[in-house]
This record gives structure tokens, C-alpha cells and sequence, in this order.
């Protein structure tokens, strides 16, 4: 299915936490294959479980988490990886982006302090050596004057530019995978794309894979290969870029879509909010996650969860986790009904979430 | 000699400190302070003019053919009072014919600019310099070994707790083990006497301690910072009778008789003759420390910078002691200066139960005897120290921390 | 807790950690809380009873009385905290004494909440001239080693409960205007303060019914810690001969007595000391817990 040798594995992990209310699923049987060179998106809303899926793959879980299922990174699998090689794996092999440059950066510490100590810590290499390699690194991320800025503590710097630094921390020591969680949010609009731009020059120049964590399918859209919807844990959609626009095939992405601005429908297109809220985690629903916001939603949608399979099996390019996907016979059956009916399976009022579509 | 390598190191401390703060925030938390002593030191001198008794007082004096305002100076001679010369001389050397303001400047001037501290005691002359330099060492290496001892103490206990702090929980023991424990402590108490309680709760707490502290995880962390919470409550007077039967009465770990001993007569004997003090300052400053950095540590662990080195690749070790340690230990410095009003008090009362020739038991003496114009200049002088320290460390905090902006508010 | 709080727990690891640690924090501090309460009603309601029914209370006796058949005597049944060098029920003295320490410690404590806090109240809210003259009097008054103070104004004055509790009032009065302070100048920065003044209510009515309300839980709980501190304060003044004098008892006092003949009366010292540990662990404890449960910062998302 993906082109190239395979960066990473992601089988069937789960992410549980125990928290006063009770034991929660923040992350449940996602699968994932990454190619090397290869962009990937996951796109969800707060609460999805996707940043909790990106901490996982740095080994960040707290305390209160337990994960299940295997991560393989470069043909690795990380838990079986011995002492000396964990010693310098995390930052090497795999590095990762935060949301927030502001609190992401040591207050009381030099840029080239923070810069240059992973490189030291996991190259072994001579401080001058490392400085020279800081400074090319910040050239790299489009940060003027580097040798000025080496000097300066990080609220001497804008937002962005924090940004930049952070970008440069995470490259380093050469990731051969990096993960930028919602890279962008925390940012000005006018900076977003302009960092946006860097990591995607970035991952070309070095053909390093990434997976892009993002709310924002419009982000999502110009930048990945590939994307994946997350809702309550789990992957909905899983398709390339194209496809995911062209054809999509869970209500919920494509609620997602028309709850977002989109150039190619014609002006004064009302957006449509998604009603309802996403299932509390503590209680899980039995069947389906969306079920209950879903305009397909159909009595088997209560009853069992959808595996995330194509039309011809869990190999294809295309995969979603539905019952009654959008664009096939089965989902119009499943529309015409809930809209005949008034509600759908869940007793969701259909005039709500219908809209300007009929 | 010595005067002036401190001079020196005074003033190369001085110039970093300007150089790193700025002249106009140097100067402004500088002139501030000086503000407050001369408002400290003022409303001393006002205070002690309700020594000078009422208006009968006053009247009596006069029919003696001694100065009105004579009433404190017959108080610090005491017996030698019945001179009526030395009353005279008394008064016109402290000027307490004049009113308070031009007293209160004619003795800043004497100190200042004289450089002369006046009488430790009236009656025999003595100088209150010679007794400072005879007892100041000794109360300064009690404070220093206290303090060393107290970060020993808390600082890696501190890390280590706020480390574990963040770690998964484990199953611990039950909760209603200890009602039943301190139970059967009293059991055994009531029944085989007092002494196989101790041996008995210490054969069982050392290993349980030992086996948590191995264990570690969020349990150990709370249990830490509970014992910690207990020694705080524990006041200073009690804790520093505790150790002197434990150690001076009950056993001969420490001789109470001899006193202080001076470098000169051996490390052994110096040692010997403060380390109970010391330990005692010590086991009381520790748990401050050790709550301030952990609460401090734990904030700084949730912080995101942590969370990004840690996905740098970045060890644990490093992690704590390089990027969490570091802003705490400006937190702890600030908290070490502000201490010095505890440790002096703590001081007053460990000298007093030690019967320690230093300060604080000075103090003691001279409020007994009422003396009260060495008292005035002591007074003064403690409450200089702590100033300009704690002056000196905020100025010092926005050299060290970069994001301080000179936030007057808080 | 709402749905969507608990999602942004989730979403951010340490948060979700933070309430994963309360149930432990809950159960483990739970009975602890309850011992703490339970131990101070136990104290004030028997110094209480003994103030108000004396030794007419069973097992109360006069803590003056004279025993020449059980001198310096250790704990029995008849006198549980044992007796002092001429026979006399310690037990006894240390319910009479703890009128005094805790007389000193609660009427202190009020001073203090009172003065102090309205200091730091109007200080924190207003600003302006009064904010720094405020500032002034709080640097100014805990820049003297507060035992120091206390000794020096003790001496001046006489060793009368008036003084006693008024030199204590100079301690506490700065430093809960301190506190107070720094709390009134965090609650008039959010934003329901800002909007009420926008709206034109008039400042004062803001003073009392938005920021009053919420400086309140941080004004409690310092009061139980400032009391804890009082007792101790009290305590040592008594222990060093500075307090109230003879012939009324104190708790330090009792400690005092007995260090003189320490191989005799080890539980003169022991039994008041436990006494006071107990008390100001107690205090200092709830005072903990009051200011963690009332702290938002340790309560909510954030």
C-alpha cells in the first residue's frame, strides 16, 4: 500500500488512563504504517485523543497511562529496544515538535544551552563543534543572525521565531521521523504558514517522515501525503489527501468538512456546525463513537464498533470505520431513512444536522 | 587582613551585581532598603523612650539632682547608680537630654561614622565590639553549619521527593495500618515501658522507611513530604530539649560543659563543641527547604520545556538537575535569605538551651539586665544584616533569572 | 466534573496525572483531616471545660495543689501526664495553661485577621498611596527577627497578657496584610472584578461582595497556620521566662519547669511538648488542606 521501506509500525495501540472517574481509553486500536519520506496528518478535534497518540509515540505517557499494542520506529520495536540503544533513540531517531513555543522553551536558559545539548548528549561531539552545528541548524529554519540569537534567552524572541528554535531543537541529531503536534496553533495566523512552509521544506530536504498533528483540516489538506480522522480515540478515515477531499466516506469527516470555510463551494455556503458533543470516554458507547451525531446513524451503528477496512479489506489505500459510509448505496439508504424518520438511530433530530445538503 | 579580602570580595560582588542588574534597579532596591533600616532603627530608639518611665518618675529625678530623662541609664547601671557622676556622664554620652529625633542621629553618627558600637554594659565599661568579636564567630559558624547541614538534608531528599512525585502510584501499604501501629506502639508502651516503644517503633520504621525509599513512586513522595510537614510543626524549643536529653543527658555524644571551642583548638573539638546546635537549627530550616523545593520542582516538572527534553532524548538526571533544578534553586536562595529571621530566632532559643556563648544568648543577657542601649545597637545591626541579604539576593534574583522584570508588586 | 473538562485532562498528560493524584492525596489525607479536627475540638473543648468548671471537673485537680505523697512522679492512672516536683498534676496544669496559649493564639489570630487583613485588603484593592504605605509598614515591621521584636517589646513594657498579646499582634498584623495583599491583587486582576467595575458598581460594593468572597478561603486557612505559629511563638516566649508572669501557667512555662530537673521530670517536658506538637500539627495541617482545596490552581484545569 505505502511506497518505500516502512519508517513506522503502529499496531493496534491502545492508551488507558486511570483517573479518579474511572478508567478511560484516550487512544484505542489505531493501526498505522508510515513510509519513509512520508507525510501524514491526523486531524481531530480536542479531546480526540490524537495528541495523546503522538506523546505515546515519544514514550511521554504519564503516569497514570498504560499503553498496549506495538510501535515500531525504523524497524524497531521500542519496547524491546536494549538500554544503550533507548539511551539514544528518543531525539535521534524520532523527534517531536510542541504546540506551544512559549512554555516549550526553558525560561532560564540559553537558546545555544538547549540548542546544542542533545547534539552533545547523543552525538558526542566537541562544544565548538556543536556550536557550529547550532548555528547551521538555525540558518536551516530561516532564523537570521543565528550567532546573535545563540546568546539570547527565549523571551527575547517572538512567537515564531521560538517556533523556529524548537523546529531546530527537534532536528538536531537528524530524526529520521518527526512529530509536530498542532505546530501552528499556538501562533498568529500570518506566522502559521510560514512555519508550515519550513517543516514541509524541512522533511523534503532531508526525506525525513513526519505526522502532522492538527484540528485543522485545512492545515492537513496542502501538507500531508496522507491523512488520517481521529474521533474518541480511534481512526475513522484513514486515505491519501485527494482522495480524503475527493470521495470521503465517514459522516464524520465529512461533517467535519462542511463545518470548515471551503473555497470550492460557492459563496454564502452556510457552514454547519456538528451538533451534539463527542461520547464521554469514561462511559463509551457500545457501538460507534459518532453514532449519536450522525446523520447515518442506523440501529447496527448502537450495537458494534466499525473495523477500519476499505471497500475490498483492511489493505486498501482508502479505509474508513462505517456501517453506511457516504457515497455508497448503503450510507444514501441509511440518510434517506434518518431523514424519512425524522431522527436517526440515536434519536439525533435530523433537521439539525441536514442542512443546506438536501 | 581579613577586613580586606571581604572589603574586596564586597566590593567585586557590588560591581557584578550592578553590572548585571542595572545601575537604576541596583540603586532603587538599594536606596529602598536603606529606607526601611532607618525607619527600623528610628522606631527602635522611639520605642525604647517608654524606658524613660512617667511623669513621677521623671519628677523624682530631678529632686535627686540628676538629669530628668536619667531613668534608663539608672537602669543599666544598676548598683552603680547611687554615682551620680557616672548617671551624668550616662545621660550625656546617650544624649538623653536631647529629643528623640537628634538622639536617634547622634547615635546613627557614633555608629556610622565614629565606627563605635558603645558599652555592652554600663556598670563595668565593657566594650560592646569586644563582646561582638568574642561571640559573633560562633553564632556565624552555628548559622553556616546549620544551613550546610539543613541543604544537605533537603535538597536531595527534595529532588528525589518531587521526582517521585510524578511517577505511577504503587499498591502501598493499607492506610489503617498506622491507627493500628501507633495502637500497638501504645500497647506496648503501657505494658513493657517506655524505652521498648522506641527500640521497638525504630526497628520497625527504619526498615519500612528504608523499604519505601527503594520503592519509591507518588506514596514515598507523600510520606516524605508528611514527615517533613511533622518536623516543621515540631516548635524549635522542644525539638532542641528533645535532642539534649536524647544526646547531652541520656548518652555522652555531647559534652554540654566546655562550650564553644575555636578552629585553634582542633577540628575535633570545634566540631564537637556546635554540632548539636548546628543539628538542631538544622533539623528545623531542613523541612522548609525541602517542601519549598519540591512544591517548586513539581511545578517546574510539569512545565513543557521538561516534557520537550525529555522527547530530545535527554536522561532523567539531566533533566532534573539541568533544567529543573536550576530555576528552583534562585527560589530556594531567596527563601535561604529570607530565613535568616528564623535562624535567628531559632539562635535566641538553641543558645539559651545550650547555654552557647554566642548572640542570640547575648541577646537574652542584655534584655535581663535591661541594657537596653546595647540592645538598641544590636537590634539595629540584625535587623542591617537581614536587609541588605535579602537586598542583595533580590538583586541577584534578576541577574540569575533572565524573565524577571523587576515586578515591584508581589 | 463536566465532559469537557475531563477531555482536556486527557489531552494533556500531566493534567490528567494531577487528577489521577487526588483520590490517593483523598484517602490518604482524609482521616489525617479528621484526626487533625478532631484533636483540636479535643483540646479547645477540654480547656473550655476546664476553664469554665475548673477542678470541679472529674479528673481535673488544682494545678497549685501540693502532693507530698507522689512528688515528680511519672505517668499513672492518677495523674496521666504524671506530676511535677511538689506532687502537682501536670495534667491539670497543662489544661490551665492552655488557656493561656490558646487565648494568645485565637485573640492574636483575630487581631491579625482583622487589622492585617483589612490592611492588605484595602491595600491590595485600592493601591495608590495607601498600597505603599501598607508596603512600607509590612517590610519595615518583618525586617526585625520576629522572636526579637516580640523579646524586645516584652522587656519595654512588662510581661502583662495585654502586652503578650499585643507584641504577637505586631507579628501577625504584617504578615497576614502580606498575604492578603497578594491575594486581593490576584482577585481584582480577573476578569468578573474588571467587568463589575465596567458595569459601574460602585468600588466598595465590589470590595465586599467580589473580592472579599474570594480572599476569604485564603484568609481562613492562613488563620488556622497563623495560630499554629502564634502557639508557638507564645510557647518559646514562655519557655525562655518572657511571658506572662508567675503565677499563671502557660505551656511553655510547664516545659520550662521541668528542664530544670530534667533527669527527674522528663514528662514535664515531654507530655506539654506533645501537647503542642500535636496542636500545631493539627493547626498547621488543616490550614494545608483548607488552602489546597480552596486553591484554583490545584483544583481546576488550567
Amino acid at each position: 500500500m505505502t511506497s518505500g521501506p516502512v519508517m513506522l509500525e503502529v499496531d493496534d495501540l491502545a492508551v488507558d488512563f486511570s483517573t479518579p472517574s474511572g478508567a478511560l481509553r484516550a487512544v484505542d486500536g489505531v493501526s498505522l504504517e508510515l513510509a519513509e519520506g512520508e507525510s501524514f496528518a491526523i486531524v481531530g478535534e480536542s479531546g480526540s485523543g490524537k495528541s495523546v497518540f503522538s506523546r505515546t509515540l515519544m514514550n511521554l505517557l504519564a503516569g497514570n497511562g498504560t499503553r498496549s499494542g506495538s510501535i515500531k520506529i525504523g524497524g524497531r520495536d521500542i519496547d524491546q529496544l536494549s538500554k544503550a540503544e533507548r539511551k539514544h533513540f528518543f531525539g535521534v531517531e524520532v523527534a517531536m515538535v510542541f504546540q506551544d513555543p512559549m512554555t516549550s522553551l526553558n525560561p532560564v536558559k540559553r537558546i545555544d544551552a538547549q540548542l546544542t545539548e542533545a547534539m552533545r548528549y547523543h552525538l558526542d561531539i566537541s562544544k565548538s563543534e556543536a556550536r557550529e552545528r547550532a548555528i547551521a541548524l538555525l540558518k536551516q529554519v530561516h532564523i537570521p543572525s543565528p550567532e546573535q540569537r545563540l546568546r539570547q534567552y527565549p523571551h527575547e524572541l517572538s512567537g515564531g521565531m521560538r517556533q523556529r528554535v524548537v523546529i531546530a531543537m527537534a532536528l538536531a541529531c537528524e530524526p529520521r521521523l518527526l512529530i509536530a503536534d498542532e505546530p501552528t496553533t499556538a501562533l498568529d495566523v500570518t506566522v502559521q504558514k510560514a512555519i508550515l512552509d519550513l517543516l514541509d521544506e524541512l522533511r523534503r530536504e532531508r526525506n525525513m517522515s513526519m505526522i502532522l498533528i492538527t484540528h485543522d483540516l485545512g492545515v492537513a489538506r496542502g501538507r500531508a501525503d496522507r491523512i488520517g480522522v481521529m474521533y474518541a480515540g480511534r481512526l475513522q478515515e484513514v486515505a491519501t489527501t485527494e482522495a480524503l477531499f475527493s470521495e470521503m466516506r465517514h459522516p464524520y469527516t465529512q461533517a467535519l468538512l462542511q463545518s470548515i470555510p471551503n473555497p470550492a463551494l460557492r459563496s454564502h455556503t452556510r457552514l454547519q456546525p456538528i451538533p451534539g458533543r463527542p461520547p464521554n470516554l469514561l462511559e463509551p458507547p457500545l457501538g460507534c463513537a459518532f453514532a449519536a451525531r450522525c446523520r447515518h446513524a442506523q440501529p447496527d451503528c448502537l450495537n458494534a464498533k466499525p473495523s477500519l477496512a476499505g471497500a475490498s479489506g483492511a489493505d486498501d489505500e482508502h479505509r474508513w470505520a462505517c456501517f453506511h459510509p457516504v457515497g455508497t448505496e448503503a450510507g444514501e439508504v441509511a440518510l434517506r431513512a434518518n431523514i424519512d424518520a425524522g431522527k436517526n438511530a440515536a434519536g439525533l433530530d435530523m433537521s439539525e444536522v441536514v442542512g443546506e445538503l438536501v | 587582613m581579613i577586613g580586606i579580602i571581604v572589603l574586596l570580595a564586597f566590593v567585586a560582588l557590588c560591581v557584578w551585581i550592578v553590572r548585571a542588574a542595572g545601575w537604576r534597579f541596583a540603586l532603587k532596591r538599594l536606596g529602598g532598603a536603606l529606607v526601611v533600616l532607618v525607619i527600623v532603627t528610628f522606631a527602635v530608639s522611639v520605642m525604647l523612650q517608654f524606658t524613660s518611665g512617667d511623669e513621677s518618675t521623671r519628677q523624682a529625678l530631678d529632686e535627686l539632682g540628676v538629669s530628668r530623662n536619667a531613668q534608663p541609664c539608672i537602669t543599666a547601671l544598676g548598683t552603680a547608680a547611687t554615682d551620680v557622676d557616672r548617671v551624668n556622664e550616662c545621660v550625656d554620652d546617650r544624649n538623653l537630654d536631647d529629643n528623640v529625633v537628634v538622639q536617634y542621629v547622634k547615635w546613627a553618627k557614633q555608629i556610622v561614622w565614629d565606627r563605635d558600637l558603645g558599652l555592652a554594659f554600663y556598670r563595668n565599661e565593657e566594650l560592646l565590639s569586644d563582646e561582638l568579636r568574642q561571640r559573633m564567630p560562633r553564632t556565624a559558624w552555628l548559622f553556616l553549619y546549620s544551613q550546610l547541614l539543613a541543604l544537605i538534608i533537603a535538597v536531595p531528599l527534595g529532588i528525589w521527593s518531587a521526582y517521585q512525585a510524578g511517577r505511577p502510584g504503587r499498591r502501598s501499604l493499607p492506610s489503617w495500618l498506622l491507627p493500628l501501629g501507633v495502637g500497638l506502639l501504645l500497647l506496648i508502651g503501657l505494658v513493657g515501658g517506655w524505652k521498648l516503644t522506641s527500640v521497638f517503633a525504630i526497628a520497625v520504621l527504619i526498615p519500612v522507611g528504608i523499604f519505601h525509599f527503594f520503592k519509591g513512586g507518588r506514596q514515598a513522595d507523600t510520606a516524605t513530604n508528611f514527615l517533613a510537614f511533622a518536623l516543621l510543626s515540631i516548635p524549635v524549643f522542644v525539638l532542641g530539649e528533645s535532642l539534649r536529653y536524647a544526646f547531652a543527658i541520656e548518652r555522652d555524644w555531647y559534652t554540654l560543659l566546655p562550650g564553644y571551642e575555636p578552629w585553634s583548638a582542633g577540628v575535633g573539638a570545634h566540631i564537637g563543641s556546635i554540632w548539636l546546635e548546628a543539628l538542631v537549627l538544622g533539623l528545623a530550616a531542613a523541612p522548609v527547604y525541602l517542601r519549598l523545593l519540591r512544591a517548586d520542582m513539581i511545578q517546574n516538572l510539569q512545565q513543557d520545556f521538561v516534557s520537550v527534553a525529555k522527547a530530545k532524548g535527554m536522561s532523567n538526571t539531566h533533566i532534573l538537575l539541568r533544567h529543573v533544578l536550576r530555576p528552583s534553586t534562585v527560589t530556594l536562595i531567596t527563601v535561604l535569605g529570607l530565613n535568616i529571621a528564623q535562624l535567628v530566632n531559632g539562635a535566641i532559643v538553641v543558645e539559651f538551651i545550650y547555654d552557647f556563648d554566642g548572640m542570640g544568648s547575648y541577646l537574652i543577657a542584655a534584655f535581663a539586665r535591661r541594657e537596653f542601649f546595647a540592645v538598641q545597637t544590636l537590634v539595629a545591626l540584625v535587623a542591617a544584616i537581614f536587609i541588605l541579604t535579602n537586598t542583595v539576593i533580590d538583586v541577584l534574583y534578576t541577574a540569575v533569572d533572565p524573565r524577571v522584570k523587576a515586578d515591584d508588586d508581589r | 466534573m463536566t465532559n469537557v473538562a475531563q477531555e482536556i485532562h486527557v489531552e494533556s498528560g500531566e493534567a490528567a496525572e494531577a487528577v489521577a493524584a487526588d483520590p490517593a492525596k483523598k484517602s490518604s489525607s482524609g482521616w489525617l483531616y479528621r484526626f487533625s479536627v478532631g484533636w483540636l475540638i479535643i483540646v479547645v473543648g477540654i480547656t473550655i471545660l476546664g476553664w469554665l468548671f475548673g477542678d470541679s471537673l472529674p479528673g481535673l485537680k488544682d494545678p497549685t495543689e501540693i502532693d507530698p505523697t507522689n512528688l515528680a512522679a511519672g505517668p499513672s492512672w492518677s495523674n496521666i501526664f504524671g506530676t511535677a516536683t511538689f506532687g502537682q498534676d501536670v495534667f491539670s496544669q497543662v489544661v490551665e495553661g492552655g488557656q493561656i496559649s490558646l487565648l494568645v493564639g485565637f485573640s492574636v489570630t483575630v487581631i491579625g485577621i482583622g487589622v492585617g487583613g483589612g490592611m492588605g485588603l484595602v491595600a491590595g484593592y485600592y493601591r495608590g498611596w495607601v498600597d505603599s504605605l501598607v508596603r512600607i509598614i509590612i517590610n519595615v515591621t518583618l525586617s526585625i527577627p520576629a522572636l526579637l521584636l516580640v523579646i524586645f517589646i516584652v522587656t519595654i513594657r512588662g510581661q502583662s497578657l495585654i502586652t503578650v498579646i499585643g507584641a504577637l499582634s505586631l507579628l501577625a498584623i504584617p504578615a497576614l496584610a502580606r498575604i492578603v495583599r497578594a491575594s486581593t491583587l490576584q482577585v481584582a486582576d480577573r476578569e468578573y472584578v474588571k467587568a463589575a467595575q465596567v458595569l459601574g458598581v460602585k468600588r466598595t460594593s465590589i470590595l465586599f461582595r467580589e473580592v472579599l468572597p474570594n480572599v476569604m478561603p485564603t484568609m481562613v486557612s492562613f488563620a488556622f497556620l497563623t495560630t499554629g505559629i502564634i502557639i508557638v511563638v507564645e510557647g518559646t516566649l514562655s519557655f525562655l521566662g518572657l511571658s506572662v508572669e508567675a503565677p499563671t501557667i502557660t505551656w511553655g512555662k510547664i516545659i520550662a519547669e521541668g528542664r530544670n530537673q530534667f533527669a527527674e521530670t522528663p514528662h514535664m517536658v515531654a507530655m506539654p511538648s506533645l501537647v503542642i506538637f500535636f496542636t500545631v500539627l493539627s493547626l498547621n495541617f488543616v490550614g494545608d488542606q483548607l488552602l489546597k482545596r480552596y486553591d484554583i490552581r490545584e483544583a481546576g484545569i488550567s
